[in-house]
């Protein structure tokens, strides 16, 4: 199957980009885990992170909504000056979408409360109105008929799905997700990743860590490889799959094929 | 604010009496730590055991005495001596009865704890190489056991040491009892007791640093 | 042993547990109240905040309740003026002496609760304390459920103590009856046998709570 998103030529260049990132530096003690990285993300663009463990990725996610505070570099969100002083961060961070690979549901929460959370507490939106919002989200990825079970009782990739519906409820402009199928079991990646897809296919802007090349192939519009703290290479899945020009990038991505390749073997 | 005039002379003054209580109370606590340890282990093991009358002789001891005030148990051991068995013993000796038959509960049930939180695999995997039960026990379970238990009972060894101020209604000359006595006969009870209370301060403290340090040491990452 | 003399004045000895239950109850309160907030000063982002409550914690903890009590119902007149009743003193002191180790108790259940839990309620848009407030704490105080109920039989038992500055409860009202009957033994076996059933009930919660708190967090 041809995994080129079509809406990725329909896409008008000109627009104001939703997500800039300018020179980012971070540091854990004496380990620099950021070095010097740029970023630019046009509206309905989906930008899958690629690269080692330990290469920066996730720090990277964390500090597009302040969760991780940068050393020094610009961060800017719609607008929004993340690493300025004077921005509210509480509020900046409404519209931009978190789901991390530990889902992370409040657990003393049914699904239908998890989602209805945030536009309750942080939005004072009446609970009749959220609790409606929020049983339409679960039917959106297809968790309809849970809405009254608490996390323990359902799946890993029941929850992951009620993670993304938590992070729509507040109508957010752009979704970060950290590697959100690494904690599951092989069978049930396939339900998540397709709420992912269908959540590109109706344009919301996304930057995913994933190691799932399946998915990269059809989502994503750019594929970003990341090593050592520093952006490697970057260009559209088919390239970067079949022809990237660093020697580090392939020789990451032939591990993981390769593996990948075993795997189905079984 | 009233015009109370501090004066901390006979406070002062009072301090070797008052290390010299400070002394009874550390002997109180190492002997009573001495004599609750081998007991505390046979009340853990006799609570484990597969012989019901055992298990419920030393539930009931256990239960009994942590569920009632240590301050109730100190008076009951002082009259039951003499009422009930005929014995006269000194009241530091009723003390340390006390206190053990106290600190014996709560040591077990520690004791019962870390041995229980022991992988039932060990177990299996003695079992396994054909060990009996006794070598199982004594050679694998208890080595890790006693491991886990080394904070649990540094935390105890810090809890009597501020429980045998209790023993003072009973007449034995520890600090809290020197320090009330001090009090009463100079009517500088809020001087004398606060270089009491930071005297006991300085001694547990320091301690109680150790026990955080053991606790981190000895923490089990399962 | 001979129980009839002691008997009647088991009305006697049953108006003293009223005392020790509201002593208790109140103290109770008084104290998880402030371990809460002490918990907080402790993992606050406010150095002098921390160490004030670390302050706090360390000395009480460190000495005795039976010489916190006796002191504050010495102190609390000479430094302020004001005359309390023993009863209200005695549920200061104990009050107090709760904090710290209520406090220690909120702090490690603040700390067993997965860090994603505060990244997710924060990536929402929550503030640190709405955070703490409507998802930290909850599953906080869940998993340390069993904690508090061990620290109220303590404290049903401490109680005891408040006798030596004649707050008429269980105790002292013993300590009476004893005197006046002279029949210490039988005195000392029914007031022991009264506070057993006054904390046996929370010690079986204990055990039920303890059994249950792995399965009530179970995360995923």
């Amino acid at each position: 199957m041809d995994g080129t998103p079509i809406t990725a030529a329909l896409r008008p260049v000109d627009s104001e980009p939703i997500l800039i990132i300018e020179h980012l530096f971070k540091s854990f003690g004496d380990r620099l885990v950021l070095n010097d990285v740029s970023l630019v993300v046009q509206p309905g663009e989906v930008i899958v992170l690629i690269g080692p463990s330990g290469s920066g990725k996730s720090t990277f996610l964390r500090c597009i909504n302040r969760l991780v505070a940068p050393d020094k570099g610009r961060i800017i969100v719609s607008g929004t000056d993340m690493t300025a002083r004077k921005t509210n961060l509480i509020k900046a961070r409404r519209r931009i979408g978190f789901a991390s690979q530990g889902f992370n549901l409040y657990p003393h929460m049914t699904a239908v409360r998890n989602v209805m959370e945030g536009p309750v507490t942080v939005l004072g939106t009446p609970v009749a109105a959220a609790r409606l919002e929020a049983v339409a989200l679960l039917a959106q990825v297809g968790l309809g008929d849970r809405c009254d079970s608490y996390p323990r009782q359902l799946s890993g990739g029941q929850q992951q799905r009620v993670a993304i519906a938590r992070a729509l409820a507040m109508s957010p402009s752009l979704m970060l997700f950290d590697e959100p199928t690494s904690a599951l079991d092989p069978e049930l990646t396939g339900e998540v990743l397709d709420s992912i897809k269908r959540l590109a296919d109706d344009g919301m802007t996304m930057v995913v860590v994933s190691h799932e090349m399946h998915f990269a192939k059809r989502v994503a519009d750019r594929v970003v490889m990341f090593d050592d703290g520093v952006i490697v290479e970057q260009g559209p899945p088919r390239q970067m799959f079949t022809d990237a020009k660093e020697a580090r990038t392939r020789r990451f991505l032939d591990r993981l094929l390769s593996w990948e390749f075993e795997n189905d073997e079984i | 604010m009233t015009s109370y005039q501090f004066n901390f002379d006979a406070a002062i003054g009072a301090i070797p009496q008052l290390l010299a209580g400070l002394l009874v109370t550390i002997e109180l606590s190492a002997l009573v730590m001495a004599l609750s340890l081998p007991l505390a282990l046979m009340v853990a093991l006799g609570r484990l055991t597969r012989f019901r009358l055992a298990r419920a002789v030393t539930y009931g001891y256990t239960e009994l005495f942590r569920t009632t005030p240590l301050l109730v148990q100190i008076s009951w051991i002082y009259y039951v001596l003499p009422i009930a068995l005929n014995l006269h013993p000194s009241a530091f000796v009723s003390a340390v009865i006390a206190l053990t038959l106290n600190l014996v509960a709560y040591l077990a049930e520690a004791f019962r704890g870390s041995i229980q939180s022991i992988d039932p695999g060990q177990r299996e995997a003695g079992l396994a190489t054909g060990m009996s039960e006794a070598a199982v026990l004594r050679r694998i379970v208890l080595p890790q056991a006693a491991l886990r238990a080394v904070p649990l009972v540094a935390s105890n060894w810090i809890g009597l040491f501020k429980n045998t101020s209790l023993v003072a209604i009973i007449g034995v000359h520890e600090m809290l009892f020197v320090a009330q006595d001090v009090a009463q006969s100079t009517y500088r009870p809020m001087e004398i007791l606060t270089v009491a209370a930071l005297i006991y301060f300085a001694v547990t403290f320091p301690q109680s640093l150790v026990v955080n340090r053991l606790f981190e040491r000895f923490r089990v990452i399962e | 042993m001979n129980f009839a003399p002691v008997v009647k004045f088991l009305p006697f000895l049953l108006s003293g547990v009223a005392t020790t239950l509201l002593v208790s109850a109140l103290s109770f309160l008084l104290g998880m109240t402030i371990g809460l907030i002490l918990a907080l000063f402790r993992l606050s982002s406010v150095a002098p905040l921390r160490w004030a409550a670390s302050l706090y914690i360390d000395f009480f903890r460190s000495t005795p309740v039976l010489i916190q009590i006796i002191w504050l119902f010495f102190v609390l007149p000479i430094v302020t003026g004001i005359y309390l009743d023993a009863i209200p003193i005695g549920i200061l002191a104990l009050g107090l002496n709760l904090g710290a180790f209520a406090a220690e108790i909120y702090r490690s259940g603040i700390l067993a609760v997965p860090t994603g839990q505060r990244e997710a309620a924060l990536s929402q848009g929550m503030t640190g304390l709405q955070a703490m407030r409507r998802v930290i704490l909850p599953q906080a105080v869940r998993m340390v459920l069993p904690a508090i109920a061990s620290a109220m039989i303590s404290l049903v038992l401490d109680s005891s103590l408040v006798s030596v500055i004649n707050v008429p409860e269980l105790m002292s009202k013993a300590n009476t009856v004893a005197g006046f009957t002279i029949r210490p033994l039988e005195v000392w076996s029914l007031v022991a046998l009264i506070y057993l059933v006054l904390t046996m009930p929370l010690a079986v919660a204990v055990n039920k709570l303890q059994k249950r708190a792995l399965s009530v967090v179970g995360g995923r």
